[in-house]
C-alpha cells in the first residue's frame, strides 16, 4: 500500500460543503412531490441528492481518516500554493470581468483587453508580442466565428447608435 | 446501394473531405497540446456547429475525435507528458525511446498502430452495431435502467482516487439534468422559482465550464513547467517492426473495442489495461518494459483508438455514450434533434453508414498527417501557456454565449468551471457530471416508465428484473462491474503477487 495523500488546505471545508448542498438539494427535492409516489416527479430528484448526501458522508469520512498536512508553512500559504496560486485568482477576477462586460462593450474589445490583461498576468511580458498575437487570434477568431460558424457576437449595448 | 452511397458520402464531397481533413489534423494538435482535450474541443465546437448541416458537423467532430486520441501519444513520446488521458501509458515507455534518440521509430510505430487500432475498432463497430441496435429493440425500458445506472457506476467507480467521489459527481450530473419543469407533468424542479431555472441548466454551458474553463484554471499550476525537446528523425517504421508487432497490436486492439464499447470506460482505461497486458504476455520485449519497449508502445496506442470504434457502437444502438466525449457527442446530436438508439439505427442506416464512413476516412487522414509535418509539430506543441489559455478561455466564453445568445448561459459556464477547478483539485472526476448529465433524462424516463409499468409496485418492480433474460444479462453484467470496483476485488486479483 501506498502511504495515502496528506489532506489539501481546505478539503474538509470543501468537502462539508458538499454535504451541506447535498442536504439542501435533498430537502427542496422533497418539497417537489415528497413520498406522494415512486414515479412522482421529485423521485429521481430526490434519490439523486440522497446519493449526494451518502456519498459527501463516505467521503468526508475518507478525508478525515487520511493524515493532515504537517508540513511548517502557513495554512494562507500552503492555500496560495495548492489550491489557488496568486496567478488564477487574478485570471478569475478577469475572467468575471470580461463575462459581466461582454455584452455591454462588445466582443472585439472587451476580448483585446482580456486577451492582453491575461497574456501579462501569465508572464509573458513582451508587449510587442503579446499584441501581435492578441490581434491576430481575435483576427481569426472573429473571421472563422461570424463567418464559417455565423455566430452572431455581441457588438456593445455601449456602441450601438454611435457609429450610426 | 443507398448505404454504400451513405458510406462514401463523406469521401466525394470536396467539402466534407475537407472537414474531415481539417478535424483531424486539429483533432492531432488539440490532443497533443497538453490542457487541451478532445471533450474540450468538442464541447466548444458543437456549440458553434449546431447551426450547421448534421452531416458536416459530424465530419468534423469523427476527426477531432480520432485524432485528439493518437495526438496524446506525440507529447507523451516527446515531452513526457501526455497531451490526453489516453496516453497516460504510452509515456512510460515512449519518452525513454525518445530519450535514446528513437522518438521518429516511436512516432512512426505509434502512428501506424493507432491506424491499426482505429481500423479494428470501425470494423466492429460496422459488424456489431447493426446486430446490437436489432437486440436493443426488444429492451425494455428497465433494460435502459440498468444501462444507464452501470454506464454511470463504471464512470465512476474507474476514474478518480475514491468510488464515493465518483458516484457523488455521477449523481450530481443526474440531478443536474433534473433542474427545470418535469417532462411528464410539467411540475417545477429545483427551479427556486426562477424562470431562468425553469427551463433547465444548458448543459453545453455546463460541458465547457467542466472542460474547458476547469481545465484552464488547472493549468495554472503548471505555467513553469519547460518541456525537454527531442531530436526526431526516421518516422517510417520499417515493415518488420511493423510486423512483429502485429499480433499485440490486434489483441490490444480487440481490449480497446471492448473496454470502448462498455458504457462509461474510455480509451484511457483501454490503454492502461492493453499495456498492462503486453506486459504480462509478452516474454521477450525489445527492451525491459518501462525502458522503452515498442510493445510499450504498440499496446496503449492500438488500444486507445480502437476504443474510439467502441466507444460509438453504445452511442449510436442504444444511446449511452461510451465515454466522456461521446457523452459530448449524444448532445450535439440531441442539438441537431436526433436520438440516437436503436430506432435512429434503423430507420435512418444511412446516417450510421454516413460516420462509419467518415471514421475510415479520418483514419487515413490520420496515417498521412502522422507520418508527416513533425518538425512544425514541434513548434506548436511548445505554445506558451500565456497565449494558450487566454484563448481557450475566449473561445469558452463565446462558446457558451452562442447557444442561446443568452449571457446567463456564460455565468452557468464560469459557476461550473469553478466548481469543476475545485473538483480537480480536491481528487473528484469530472467526466462523470457530463454523463450524468446526458444519461440522467434517460435514466429518469426509464425508470418511471418501468415502475409504472408495474403499477407503481416496488416489489413487483424488483422481481420484473428477473423475468426476462436480456434484463438478467445486465443485471449480471452490473453486479460484476460493481463487484470489479471494490477493494476486494482488487486484493483478490493482486493475491500472491
Amino acid at each position: 500500500m501506498s502511504e495515502p495523500r496528506p489532506r489539501l488546505v481546505g478539503e474538509v471545508f470543501f468537502v462539508l460543503l458538499l454535504l451541506a448542498v447535498s442536504l439542501f438539494l435533498l430537502g427542496s427535492a422533497y418539497t417537489i412531490s415528497g413520498f406522494e409516489s415512486f414515479a412522482s416527479a421529485g423521485a429521481v430528484p430526490m434519490a439523486a441528492a440522497g446519493l449526494m448526501a451518502v456519498c459527501a458522508l463516505v467521503i468526508l469520512v475518507q478525508t478525515l481518516r487520511r493524515p493532515p498536512d504537517t508540513t511548517e508553512a502557513s495554512t494562507l500559504r500552503r492555500l496560495m500554493v495548492q489550491v489557488t496560486p496568486p496567478a488564477l485568482l487574478v485570471m478569475l477576477v478577469l475572467i468575471v470581468l470580461y463575462v459581466l462586460l461582454l455584452e455591454q462593450i462588445g466582443f472585439l474589445l472587451v476580448s483585446f483587453l482580456f486577451l492582453l490583461a491575461s497574456m501579462f498576468v501569465l508572464g509573458s511580458y513582451r508587449w510587442f508580442l503579446n499584441l501581435v498575437v492578441s490581434v491576430g487570434t481575435l483576427g481569426l477568431i472573429y473571421i472563422v466565428f461570424e463567418e464559417l460558424f455565423s455566430v452572431v457576437l455581441p457588438a456593445g449595448y455601449l456602441w450601438q447608435g454611435a457609429f450610426q | 446501394m443507398e448505404l454504400v452511397h451513405a458510406f462514401f458520402a463523406s469521401w466525394v464531397d470536396p467539402w466534407l473531405l475537407l472537414l474531415a481533413a481539417i478535424g483531424t489534423f486539429a483533432g492531432i494538435y488539440i490532443g497533443a497540446i497538453p490542457g487541451l482535450s478532445v471533450t474540450m474541443a468538442v464541447s466548444i465546437l458543437v456549440s458553434f456547429t449546431f447551426k450547421w448541416p448534421i452531416h458536416d458537423a459530424l465530419v468534423l467532430i469523427s476527426g477531432i475525435f480520432l485524432g485528439g486520441v493518437y495526438g496524446g501519444s506525440r507529447s507523451a513520446i516527446l515531452l513526457n507528458i501526455p497531451g490526453a488521458p489516453a496516453a497516460v501509458a504510452t509515456t512510460l515507455d515512449g519518452y525513454p525511446l525518445a530519450k535514446m534518440g528513437l522518438a521518429g521509430q516511436a512516432i512512426g510505430l505509434s502512428t501506424v498502430m493507432s491506424v491499426i487500432g482505429g481500423f479494428v475498432g470501425i470494423a466492429v463497430l460496422a459488424i456489431a452495431a447493426p446486430m446490437v441496435s436489432e437486440l436493443a429493440l426488444m429492451f425494455s425500458p428497465r433494460d435502459y435502467l440498468l444501462l444507464a445506472v452501470m454506464g454511470l457506476l463504471l464512470v465512476g467507480g474507474l476514474t478518480g482516487d475514491s468510488m464515493a467521489k465518483g458516484v457523488f459527481a455521477a449523481a450530481l450530473g443526474v440531478l443536474i439534468s433534473t433542474v427545470g419543469l418535469d417532462p411528464l407533468t410539467a411540475e417545477p424542479r429545483l427551479t427556486f422559482d426562477s424562470l431562468q431555472l425553469s427551463a433547465g441548466i444548458n448543459f453545453i454551458a455546463a460541458m465547457i465550464g467542466l472542460f474547458g474553463v476547469a481545465e484552464v484554471l488547472a493549468q495554472m499550476h503548471y505555467l513553469h513547467v519547460k518541456a525537454v525537446k527531442q531530436n526526431v528523425t526516421k518516422i517510417i517504421p520499417s515493415w518488420a517492426l511493423v510486423k512483429q508487432h502485429l499480433p499485440l497490436s490486434m489483441r490490444s486492439s480487440a481490449i480497446g473495442v471492448g473496454i470502448g464499447a462498455l458504457p462509461g470506460a474510455g480509451g484511457d482505461i483501454a490503454a492502461l489495461m492493453a499495456y498492462d497486458h503486453a506486459r504480462r504476455s509478452t516474454k521477450n520485449p525489445s527492451r525491459p518494459f518501462g525502458q522503452g519497449a515498442y510493445e510499450g508502445v504498440v499496446a496503449p496506442e492500438s488500444a486507445n483508438n480502437a476504443s474510439v470504434g467502441g466507444a460509438y457502437i453504445p452511442m449510436m444502438t442504444l444511446g449511452i455514450p461510451g465515454d466522456a466525449v461521446t457523452a459530448v457527442i449524444i448532445g450535439a446530436m440531441f442539438i441537431h434533434g436526433l436520438r440516437p438508439g436503436p430506432l435512429l439505427m434503423t430507420e435512418t442506416p444511412d446516417l450510421f453508414w454516413f460516420i462509419v464512413g467518415s471514421l475510415v476516412l479520418a483514419n487515413i487522414f490520420l496515417l498521412i498527417f502522422g507520418m508527416t509535418g513533425i518538425r512544425i509539430f514541434a513548434k506548436v506543441v511548445e505554445t506558451p501557456k500565456a497565449f494558450l489559455l487566454p484563448v481557450i478561455l475566449i473561445l469558452s466564453a463565446v462558446g457558451a454565449y452562442a447557444i442561446n445568445n443568452n449571457p446567463v448561459d456564460v455565468y452557468w459556464m464560469l459557476g461550473f468551471g469553478v466548481l469543476g477547478y475545485l473538483m480537480k483539485i480536491y481528487g473528484f472526476p469530472v467526466a462523470p457530471v457530463i454523463l450524468g448529465i446526458v444519461l440522467g433524462p434517460l435514466l429518469e424516463r426509464s425508470y418511471r416508465q418501468s415502475i409504472l409499468m408495474t403499477g407503481e409496485d416496488p416489489v413487483l418492480f424488483f422481481t420484473e428484473f428477473f423475468t426476462s433474460p436480456i434484463s438478467v444479462i445486465l443485471l449480471l453484467a452490473l453486479g460484476f462491474s460493481l463487484l470489479v470496483s471494490t477493494p476486494w476485488w482488487k486484493r483478490w486479483r493482486s493475491r500472491g503477487k
